[in-house]
């Protein structure tokens, strides 16, 4: 199984516990998390080449969950559209799920409160996207290091 | 518009308050909280507020009021692990909870044609706490029987219950 850096952004602790334990509970990979308390510092926090997965939330102070997604989308572009954004969120209206899907570039929606078997099911696709692309990066880097060569066979 | 008498809080909202607190509280504790009459004047117990604001066709406010031991309750089932009442995750769990209420008023709102936008939920604790309202606010108490205890909201009208929260994306 895939060890996956998940960016678990609320402004609330309580809820990020709740998050981090449904997506242990679920099974859908393995999960090292990173805990932001707003957008802005979940901004901070945020690196392509290390966040492998988002969840956040809509309402929070500072920055909102969307102003963030927008953020991520604009800053990084095609590098971030590999990293897929879930939304877990009390908003529920039609409008707001367009919002994120449509305009802000959010890849799931998923509305609080939510079950263990609602994970497994709206967010699959999503961890197994990121699983691949964390499995390509992994590759990638492994073959850009040099394997050894001529100082291996000099130096043992 | 919102249209009411001016003592009265609207019929319309408190219907989709009455809704919202039916489906959300189903789905988080499995059965829907029975209708009641909470008469608690004049008795001192502690408790935690939520108060969340809504903008849009009319200001209005939701306070989600708990008792100690039903915060208590409430927690354990909404979260799955034990909270204490004088931690400070209780604020954060009776905040969330209030918070995703909330978002089920706006959806309820919607379907009934009404705009509206939440805050941020502010949360007080503490021995018979009470949040102030607007001059000549027009209010409504929705009390509440579950199998986690008692609980109830108070909506208000009100111009100034506004400024008692605080909007998402602004500094907190």
């Amino acid at each position: 199984m895939v060890a996956l850096k998940a960016l678990v952004v609320d402004d609330s602790g309580v809820m990020r516990k709740m998050v981090m334990k449904g997506l242990t509970e679920s099974k859908l990979a393995e999960f090292e998390f990173i805990e932001a308390v707003d957008g802005k510092d979940a901004l901070a926090k945020f690196d392509p080449k290390q966040v492998d997965i988002g969840f956040i939330d809509w309402n929070m102070p500072n920055m909102t969950g969307i102003e963030f997604v927008r953020e991520i989308r604009a800053l990084y572009g095609t590098e971030s559209t590999g990293v897929p954004l879930v939304m877990i969120t009390s908003e529920k209206t039609m409008g707001k799920i367009q919002e994120a899907l449509d305009e802000a570039g959010a890849d799931a929606f998923i509305c609080k409160p939510f079950t263990v078997a609602e994970l497994q099911s709206k967010l699959k696709k999503s961890v197994e996207r990121a699983g691949i692309r964390r499995l390509r990066r992994e590759r990638a880097q492994k073959q850009q290091q040099p394997s050894g060569g001529i100082f291996s066979k000099l130096f043992g | 518009m919102i249209s009411s008498a001016p003592d009265d809080f609207p019929a319309i909202v408190a219907g989709a308050v009455q809704a919202a607190v039916e489906l959300t509280f189903a789905s988080i504790f499995g059965e829907p909280p029975a209708s009641t009459q909470v008469d608690n004047q004049g008795t001192s117990f502690a408790r935690v507020a939520s108060v969340i604001s809504f903008f849009g066709t009319q200001p209005w406010a939701l306070t989600l009021v708990v008792p100690e031991q039903t915060a208590v309750a409430m927690a354990l089932k909404f979260t799955g692990f034990e909270v204490t009442f004088d931690s400070a995750d209780m604020g954060d769990v009776v905040g969330e909870l209030t918070n995703v209420m909330a978002g089920e008023v706006v959806a309820q709102l919607a379907r009934r044609s009404i705009q509206a936008q939440m805050s941020l939920p502010t949360v007080a604790r503490g021995q018979d706490v009470e949040l102030l309202r607007g001059k000549g606010a027009a209010t409504q108490r929705l009390s509440y029987d579950s199998s986690q205890g008692q609980f109830w909201f108070e909506l208000s009208t009100a111009q100034s219950v506004q400024r008692l929260c605080r909007t998402p994306g602004t500094a907190a």
